[in-house]
């Protein structure tokens, strides 16, 4: 006897109006430009197109004045002073700046260095690199929520420690650290504190001071800026953090970082930064709500979903959910007119899938089931009830598909079973 | 890196999905691969006791729209063979009909 499924004709709910396909929901990858940040930024090719660093002329000045705005537009968003702000290509070398400049310039006073096995491949591969050369890393592992166990951190300090890297979001499941507590930690021991704010800053409040923070990376593209421009926040006073530079050079920002300044990026930047102050309160409510709306879109018609990570400590846009018994590879293909992420190792270069998840303890094959939602300003209710429909329709198609969808449904538990591999 | 108009036709209409009975005398079942690796496969086949052709050929797929696309292939090819035949079908066959490595 064959048992037959009807997986055609493929249901497509139907694109409603004021819906433009694909839709982009990868927000946490990048950012579409916001128009008025583009509109800031033009003059700064052609008509202002000197060298901030000329000081006798009016074309430095015209450049390196709209240089010092952003620098005090992106301080503000901050709560940072102007002098704290050091521009540089973007979060990745802000991160390597913050690492690696501390390390070298703290070398007499310690070695060891403590993270956390979910963040960026920027800090995770820095410190790996400082390992080489003598540097001692601790990588802190995460509860289920995602987030830090003070604890486990105050045990891994030591009389070496020199720096904490923490981020404040996760760029895969949102996941906010408890910044404030560590921030206290680490100024009650001395120790400096970084933190990767890529995903964070103009999205949620980040103050360095309340959050006694030291250094933090910022990037452009992540709030609807250019993409290669980013900066560091560098502290001044209590205490006085100092770097090593890694870009020499002429000397510019306050000999940190060495290099012609990208003017119209930086202009771009400081545009992003006062839009997202300005719509920050209004823009995080819709955020919120538009993520509970596609959730509940999603989770009301589909059972065996989870979510990964808190869902009370997370940034506004970000939803990150596994499709048990559906490969996420084989999902975003069925939902080709959006754009998302997955953990699945499919859709990435390694073999392994999302080493993000497998830290919260999630297991590879719920892992490999990931799709990631970032929700971003641009984002309509009428995208967000499209995309849960045409996610429930795809989940729904592939678990038909699925053997192991099936053996679930007979009673079989799959941890029991004896896998197989080629 | 994008699929080949093969893969993308058999994952948007896969051949032959479903179950045969697995306790039927005359099925066979082959399930390979493991959830944690992000693939595993259910093949079935019915063979026809007398004559060795296997009748009928049903599967299912876990795993990237490749996996799917290979999967619902090899259920056409085999159908209609007999054992000794489908024993024959290479890998490389399956990855050059369906484009797997441009």
């Amino acid at each position: 006897m064959s048992t037959e499924v009807k997986t055609l004709p493929q249901m497509q709910p139907v694109v409603p109006d004021g819906v433009r396909l694909p839709i982009y929901m990868d927000n946490h990858a990048t950012t579409p430009m916001d128009p008025r940040v583009l509109e800031e930024m033009l003059p700064y090719f052609m008509e202002k197109f000197g060298n901030a660093a000329s000081r006798n002329h009016s074309f430095g000045w015209a450049a390196e004045e709209g240089v010092e705005t952003a620098r005090e537009r992106v301080a503000k968003l901050v709560g940072a002073s102007t002098k704290e702000i050091i521009f540089t290509s973007g979060a990745t070398e802000s991160d390597n700046l913050a690492i690696k400049g501390v390390a070298e310039m703290y070398r007499e006073k310690g070695n060891h260095i403590i993270t956390a096995v979910t963040e960026h491949k920027a800090v995770l591969d820095t410190c790996k690199r400082l390992e080489k050369y003598g540097y001692r890393v601790t990588y802190l592992p995460v509860q289920t929520d995602g987030l830090v166990d003070l604890d486990e951190l105050k045990r891994a300090m030591d009389d070496k420690t020199i720096l904490v890297t923490l981020m404040w979001a996760n760029n895969e499941i949102g996941v906010l650290q408890p910044i404030e507590e560590i921030g206290k930690l680490c100024h009650e021991r001395g120790v400096v504190f970084h933190s990767d704010a890529t995903q964070a800053v103009g999205k949620i409040p980040v103050d360095v001071n309340k959050a006694n923070v030291d250094l933090i990376s910022i990037s452009a593209h992540k709030m609807y800026g250019p993409k290669g421009v980013g900066a560091l926040y560098v502290r001044r006073k209590n205490p006085r953090v100092q770097l090593a530079a890694i870009i020499d050079g002429g000397g510019h920002e306050r000999g940190m970082r060495s290099g012609t300044l990208n003017v119209p990026s930086i202009v771009g930047l400081g545009k992003a930064c006062q839009i997202c102050m300005e719509d920050m309160p209004q823009e995080s409510k819709r955020l919120t709500a538009l993520r509970t709306r596609l959730k509940d879109g999603i989770m009301n018609h589909l059972d065996e979903v989870y979510i990964n990570g808190s869902m009370e400590h997370r940034l506004p846009g970000n939803l990150n959910i596994s499709f048990a018994y559906v490969e996420g590879e084989s999902l975003l293909m069925g939902i080709n007119d959006i754009a998302v992420s997955s953990g699945s190792a499919c859709t990435s270069a390694t073999l392994e899938p999302s080493y993000v998840l497998k830290a919260l303890g999630t297991g590879d094959e719920l892992a490999h089931s990931s799709i990631r939602f970032g929700l971003g300003r641009f984002n309509t209710e009428a995208e967000v009830d499209y995309v849960a429909a045409r996610l429930v329709e795809t989940v729904s198609r592939l678990r038909e598909l699925s053997p192991l969808y099936e053996m679930a449904k007979e009673g079989i538990d799959l941890k029991s079973v004896k896998w197989a591999a080629e | 890196m994008a699929y080949s108009d093969k893969v993308i036709d058999h994952y948007n209409h896969p051949r032959n999905v479903g179950s045969l009975d697995k306790n039927s005398a005359e099925v066979g079942t082959g399930l390979v691969g493991a959830p944690e690796c992000g693939d595993v496969m259910k093949l079935q086949i019915k063979v026809n006791p007398q004559t060795n052709i296997i009748e009928d050929a049903k599967f299912k797929t876990f795993g990237c729209g490749s996996a799917i696309a290979s999967s619902s292939l090899a259920t056409e090819w085999v159908k209609g063979k007999t054992v000794d035949e489908a024993l024959a079908i290479k890998n490389t066959e399956i990855v050059k009909e369906l484009s797997l490595l441009r």
